[in-house]
């Protein structure tokens, strides 16, 4: 008989999380990462999505919205990714894992998850290293890729949310694209990284053997997962 | 290009202010204008400073001419409440790559945005194709 392995950090949960507004995704994109998460990750866990929605998914927990709101203003479109540094946020402590959206799950989510050590980790855009993008002569490019936060509330993690707290009216105005410009801009050097062979960029890079993780992110006029008609989509479906 | 326009500007300055007589505080780049500043402070500096986020110390401190030749870069001047001179330019060129922050479309939406008590010169010239907003005059 073969038993399965099943790592799940002693008696910690993880909470997993994501956010949904506005009109750019359906709920099914939820239910397709909450399914995607159920299937690739071992251990105990619970599944919350920051929503002005009904979502009537079962095993997905519902949050209001923290201090910062999805208001479109032209600048900072994703303002409420930010609530996610506010610790204890929801009365939620432990190991946290957010997702955005638009990834796709393609590995054994633990393999990303288990690298974290005291320092929150996060994606990064690596294509955009391999492209030589300046970060320290233009404030306001990014190089992080928020597609995906593994963290712990720590002191590193309450001084991100003290700066945006203490500046908020300034880093809306300034990080025009939004979280990713201002977490490269400010607070790169609290971070620990997705290994390059663990992720890959859809419309950005070529496949990764292995991967974990796919990032579908859209910049300009690229198709979402929902509209590609790719062995991506299929994997999305599960 | 930004070093004409601030040339420009400080051209402008040098017929109105008497700057040896003040205490002065420069925001963003000069190009290397010879000018006596007794600060400067950046938009993009690599080590994580960045005048968007030092209203506070800039607030504290007590400069009396505050020039700023490239406002578009920054928030909007109106954050700075130093009793003072103030010579600004903006202008309403965008690079692409959200450089421009808080490019203007005109020499009146740099004047409501800087919130100048008195206003002793504003004008609007074109370098290269693009409109640059200069403007001087106090805070009291």
């Amino acid at each position: 008989m073969r038993y399965r392995t099943i790592v799940s950090y002693g008696d910690v949960m993880t909470s997993f999380f994501c956010t949904l507004w506005g009109d750019k995704y359906s709920i099914d994109y939820v239910r397709n990462l909450h399914n995607a998460v159920k299937r690739n990750y071992d251990g105990e866990f619970k599944f919350y999505c920051q929503t002005d929605r009904e979502l009537h998914i079962e095993g997905v927990h519902e949050l209001p919205f923290g201090k910062y709101k999805p208001i479109m203003d032209g600048r900072f479109p994703d303002k409420p990714k930010l609530n996610f540094w506010e610790p204890n946020c929801w009365g939620i402590s432990g190991r946290k894992v957010f997702l955005d959206l638009d990834v796709v799950i393609l590995g054994n989510l633990n393999s990303i998850i288990e690298l974290y050590s005291e320092r929150p980790i996060i994606n990064k855009s690596w294509w955009k290293e391999d492209q030589g993008v300046q970060i320290d002569h233009i404030a306001y490019s990014a190089l992080t890729n928020g597609s995906i936060y593994v963290w712990e509330d720590t002191v590193s993690t309450k001084v991100i949310w003290e700066h945006i707290n203490k500046y908020d009216k300034f880093i809306f105005f300034t990080c025009v694209a939004g979280s990713d410009n201002y977490l490269t801009t400010f607070h790169l050097d609290k971070f620990n990284f997705v290994p390059r062979d663990k992720v890959f960029s859809y419309h950005n890079e070529d496949p990764v053997k292995n991967a974990v993780l796919c990032t579908v992110e859209t910049i300009s006029d690229e198709k979402e997962i929902h509209q590609l008609n790719s062995w991506i989509k299929e994997r999305w479906n599960g | 290009m930004g070093r004409t326009s601030a040339e420009y500007a400080l051209n402008r300055m040098s017929r109105i202010v008497d700057d040896s007589a003040h205490k002065k505080l420069v925001l963003g780049y000069i190009h290397n204008l010879p000018i006596n500043y007794d600060r400067i402070m950046d938009w993009n500096t690599p080590d994580g400073d960045n005048v968007n986020f030092m209203f506070d110390e800039i607030n504290s401190g007590d400069w009396d001419l505050i020039i700023n030749c490239c406002c578009e870069h920054m928030y909007p001047m109106s954050e700075v409440k130093l009793k003072g001179i103030y010579v600004l330019q903006s202008n309403n060129y965008d690079p692409g790559g959200n450089i421009h922050i808080n490019r203007c479309s005109s020499i009146q939406e740099h004047l409501d945005q800087i919130k100048l008590d008195l206003v002793y010169y504003a004008d609007t010239t074109i370098i290269n194709g693009t409109e640059y907003y200069t403007a001087i005059g106090e805070k009291d």
